[in-house]
């Protein structure tokens, strides 16, 4: 489904990765966990399409989306990144609703009562909690349903309660849906709760652990 | 040479091969001196306001499936808004008392605000630059007024 083959990226003459290779199959759940700064969101970026790699080839779905390159909202993948991204001009529903392949008040209300957002579909993001808003991010990410769901420490902001309370949640959400979901995050923690493969980055280069 | 020496070989007129008198007088030529003469303004208000907002909702959005225009229509000119506002009220307050281009470059019976009242001093008459000069005060004030409207209902939200 997803396949990095033998990518090298440098930002500013500083090589990031030289000759890094991934495979992630259909419905695959897996996490990448490394210390900050290794390059865990710059290789999301790669996959996603705000950067490009300098060498190599990115394809999915057994296409390449590097050769001829495909912009972001062209490749089937949607990110959830670690900042507060959602639309402050927009209330939670019409969030939710953004990137909806079709928008019917049906499919709004079955995913407000998954997401247990009913309450909240008229605020505004302001007026949310960090935890809230993420449970947003998520059930956009979810509506849209791109083939693959790229996590950027998604977690990262919230206190350990909340944390588990929300991975748990989003594995349940997972259970029912069919993409194949990639995790980056520094917290091992996280990568063990969510299930599936564990890989490192460090140095460049990706192992299972 | 001297800069009266230059401005006078460079007098559009002679610029005949671009139609001197075209360039001269019409209101396109006055539209395009004005495009150029406030674009900087407007520009600083819109880059002011796309720096605060950042590229993460941009981002956001393409990587929801909206292509470049989708995003512009959808989120980068709703949340510009209010730099679009001020940007507009900055360049009308502005375009409202601009004297010396269109003074230079207005067809012939073409008048503004402006050069009424220049008009209108230069022959002494005081009493005739009052309306058009009031006018200008008005025009600029209710600029003011909805542009400090517009930021307060925006911190508000």
């Amino acid at each position: 489904m997803l396949e990095i083959k033998n990518c090298a990226f440098s930002y500013q003459d500083v090589p990031i990765f030289e000759d890094i290779s991934f495979q992630l199959n259909d419905g695959d759940r897996h996490t990448i966990v490394g210390p900050s700064g290794v390059g865990k969101s710059t290789f999301l970026k790669l996959i996603m399409g705000t950067l490009t790699p300098q060498s190599g080839d990115i394809l999915i779905a057994g296409k390449s989306v590097i050769h001829p390159f495909k912009a972001p909202h062209q490749r089937p993948v949607t990110l959830i990144s670690q900042e507060d991204t959602l639309f402050p001009h927009l209330t939670v529903a019409q969030n939710l609703m953004f990137g909806a392949p079709k928008k019917t008040s049906d499919v709004l209300n079955r995913w407000l009562e998954a997401l247990e957002l009913t309450p909240l579909a008229t605020r505004y993001p302001s007026e949310l909690s960090g935890g809230e808003a993420q449970r947003v991010m998520l059930g956009r990410a979810l509506i849209y349903a791109p083939a693959i769901i790229l996590m950027d420490e998604p977690f990262k902001a919230l206190d350990a309660t909340l944390k588990l309370t929300l991975i748990d949640r989003f594995k349940t959400l997972f259970k029912d849906v069919e993409q194949t979901v990639l995790t980056v995050t520094h917290d091992a923690s996280v990568a063990t709760a969510l299930g599936g493969h564990v890989y490192r980055l460090d140095d460049g280069r990706l192992e299972r652990r | 040479m001297s800069l009266m020496g230059l401005t006078r070989d460079l007098d559009v007129n002679s610029l005949g091969f671009l139609g001197g008198s075209f360039l001269r007088y019409s209101v396109a030529i006055v539209i395009f001196a004005m495009v150029i003469r406030f674009l900087t303004l407007g520009m600083n208000a819109l880059t002011s306001g796309y720096k605060k907002m950042g590229v993460r909702y941009s981002l956001a959005a393409q990587s929801l499936g909206k292509s470049w225009h989708q995003t512009l229509r959808q989120v980068d000119i709703p949340l510009l808004r209010e730099s679009l506002i001020s940007a507009g009220l900055l360049i009308a307050i502005d375009l409202i008392k601009e004297l010396p281009l269109t003074l230079m470059l207005r067809p012939f019976g073409f008048e503004t605000l402006s050069t009424l009242v220049f008009r209108s001093m230069q022959n002494e008459e005081i009493a005739r630059a009052a309306g058009p000069a009031l006018g200008m005060i008005g025009l600029s004030a209710v600029a003011l007024i909805f542009m400090m409207k517009e930021r307060q209902s925006d911190a508000r939200n």
